[in-house]
């Protein structure tokens, strides 16, 4: 079966982390929502990637509920001229933008700031699930 | 004080209405006649134990439909449910066998002759339905669960109803002339027992002025001595002010034409109409026991199960990870006082905090879940989490106890109180989920408060 754009975008996302040398995994369940991709470091840190081909507005509501479990959250899309208002948007949020550059190169557009809002309870669980996966 | 009516859908259910706290939540019982017809010493027993006045819905309106939804897994190509092969051929009969062994709906032809209504049929079908929630029950009942009752009046329904089918603008005019005749008809048949007329409607009825008086000038006429209402997959959420005014303007028609209106899939916006201030519109409203707030005539799919926690305050069945967002957000947590007061005090978080270590754990039980793995429409594999069981438990509890308080909440305060109360939810959860979640809480006070 052929794979949607969205798809392939989470794979190339994917592939840049793990290259990095941290565990990846993605479609994890996440406080009954899938997170598109989560990135762990050594140190146990989450970041949850959001992965869309448009429509950030959509993004930005899916990933109010991956904070709760993340200490980073992104958006990531293929590059395009975001306009002020999309980078207003995505600062509000307090989540970070991600682009796949023309070039096949990932570039972090936007900083991620640190999340407070998670819980140990719930970065447990979603680490629970990321290992059912087998990250 | 308003009725405060649990539906009976399933046996496995029963653990929520009997028991020495369970019990108090509510004060009826309404049944569905399939499951009436199909184990009726089972629901003999179960209804001597409860010891609570019931009602039974004879659900003829499901026959008008696409036989497809009577069947198993709404396959066209199966059998019958056994159940509603029994409610058709052996209680109802007449016209609704037919629908069994012909398989095919019923349609008002069936009933006209030209223009004509054949009174012989609707004879027929109003003497089969009455029969059948008058002795069905009573039939059934064993000799052990005869000890348990006070008398043999227990096991009667506390009022009865008329054959009734699905009105909307849409379909045939006649259903409604047919639905109207019915209950005249059973009405004559009847002395002994108030007989009640099931009101299912579409929206539209509802909302639109011509429909609205269409089906309000036959309800005029025939002066039932209760209403049922359902209107088709109403979700009070989703309610404008504009609406929320009309809505109330249809019960005030309603009213002032019958002596009682129960709402039978119904949320907090139907108690609140309850409410002596807003001139009690409802006298009683009916959930199912962890569903029901909103129903479709035609059965849906039931989509992926999701847990899911009542927030009283939102008076609305959250995702449980929205309600997750509120109370850490909220920094509702730490003391058990502070979470009792903005989030919950029932017998079953009250039950769960003694048990756990702390209140995170208490709330983080109503979201416990087992994962899954499914395959997306790309192809891709996908995990799910599913709520485990006795997660669903608790939260179905958690929401009865909830709904009980709503309920109690229209006794102990004023129309002002609940308006304050509906404000200042809007104002602690809107910033966290946005203005289109918790909207309601505006419209609903607003819409209100405009029909006063």
């Amino acid at each position: 079966m052929n794979k949607l754009p969205e798809d392939s975008l989470k794979q190339v996302f994917a592939e840049h982390f793990k290259n990095l040398g941290f565990d990846v995994a993605t479609e994890v369940a996440n406080i009954y929502r899938s997170a598109d991709l989560v990135v762990v470091d050594e140190d146990k840190k989450i970041t949850i990637i959001e992965c869309k081909i448009s429509n950030v507005r959509k993004a930005v509501e899916q990933i109010q509920i991956h904070k709760l479990s993340a200490d980073r959250v992104f958006i990531g899309m293929p590059f395009r001229n975001p306009r002020e208002s999309t980078i207003s948007m995505i600062k509000n949020a307090c989540a970070g933008l991600l682009y796949l550059m023309p070039d096949g190169t990932v570039e972090e557009y936007i900083s991620a700031p640190q999340l407070n809002d998670w819980l140990e309870k719930t970065k447990n669980r979603l680490l629970d699930n990321m290992n059912y996966r087998g990250a | 004080m308003m009725d405060h009516i649990y539906y009976y859908a399933t046996h496995a259910e029963q653990r929520y209405f009997l028991g020495p706290t369970m019990r108090d939540q509510y004060n009826k019982i309404g049944i569905n006649g399939n499951i009436v017809s199909y184990t009726p010493s089972g629901v003999a027993s179960f209804l001597a134990t409860a010891n609570k006045p019931f009602y039974i819905d004879p659900q003829t309106h499901i026959f008008q439909f696409s036989t497809q939804h009577l069947k198993k897994n709404n396959d066209p190509k199966k059998k019958f449910k056994p159940s509603i092969e029994i409610l058709a051929s052996d209680r109802l009969k007449g016209p609704f066998s037919s629908v069994v062994t012909e398989d095919k709906p019923l349609l008002p032809s069936v009933f006209y002759e030209g223009d004509e209504i054949d009174l012989e049929k609707v004879d027929i079908i109003c003497r089969g339905c009455l029969e059948f929630q008058k002795n069905t029950i009573i039939e059934e009942i064993n000799e052990e669960d005869i000890e348990f009752l006070d008398t043999e009046e227990n096991l009667t329904p506390q009022f009865l109803i008329a054959p009734y089918f699905y009105i909307s603008s849409k379909n045939s005019p006649k259903w409604l002339d047919l639905t109207s005749i019915c209950y005249s008809r059973t009405k004559e048949l009847e002395n002994n027992f108030p007989i009640y007329l099931s009101l299912v409607i579409a929206k539209d009825i509802v909302f639109d002025a011509r429909e609205k008086e269409r089906v309000i000038e036959k309800i005029r006429n025939i002066k039932p001595d209760g209403i049922l209402l359902w209107v088709d997959d109403l979700e009070e959420e989703s309610l404008s002010v504009d609406k929320v005014q009309k809505y109330i303007q249809f019960l005030k028609s309603l009213k002032t034409n019958t002596g009682i209106v129960i709402n039978t899939h119904s949320g907090y916006l139907s108690i609140l109409f309850g409410h002596p201030e807003v001139g009690g519109l409802f006298d009683g409203i009916s959930h199912g026991i962890n569903y029901g707030e909103s129903r479709s005539v035609v059965p849906v799919g039931g989509g992926i199960p999701m847990a899911r926690f009542y927030f009283y305050s939102v008076h609305s069945r959250l995702r449980w990870g929205d309600a997750l967002q509120i109370v850490q957000k909220n920094n509702w947590w730490g003391r058990r006082e502070t979470y009792a007061k903005n989030v919950c005090s029932c017998k079953q978080c009250h039950d769960l905090i003694a048990q756990s270590n702390t209140v995170e754990d208490a709330f983080f039980y109503y979201g416990r879940s087992q994962t899954v793995e499914r395959k997306s429409r790309s192809g891709s594999r996908i995990e799910l989490e599913y709520p485990t069981s006795e997660a669903k438990q608790a939260a179905a509890n958690h929401y009865l106890f909830n709904k009980t308080r709503e309920i109690n909440s229209i006794q102990n305060f004023t129309l002002a109180e609940i308006f304050d109360q509906l404000t200042d939810s809007y104002n602690k959860t809107a910033p966290i989920l946005g203005d289109d979640q918790v909207a309601h809480l505006n419209n609903w006070r607003i819409g209100v408060e405009r029909e006063l």
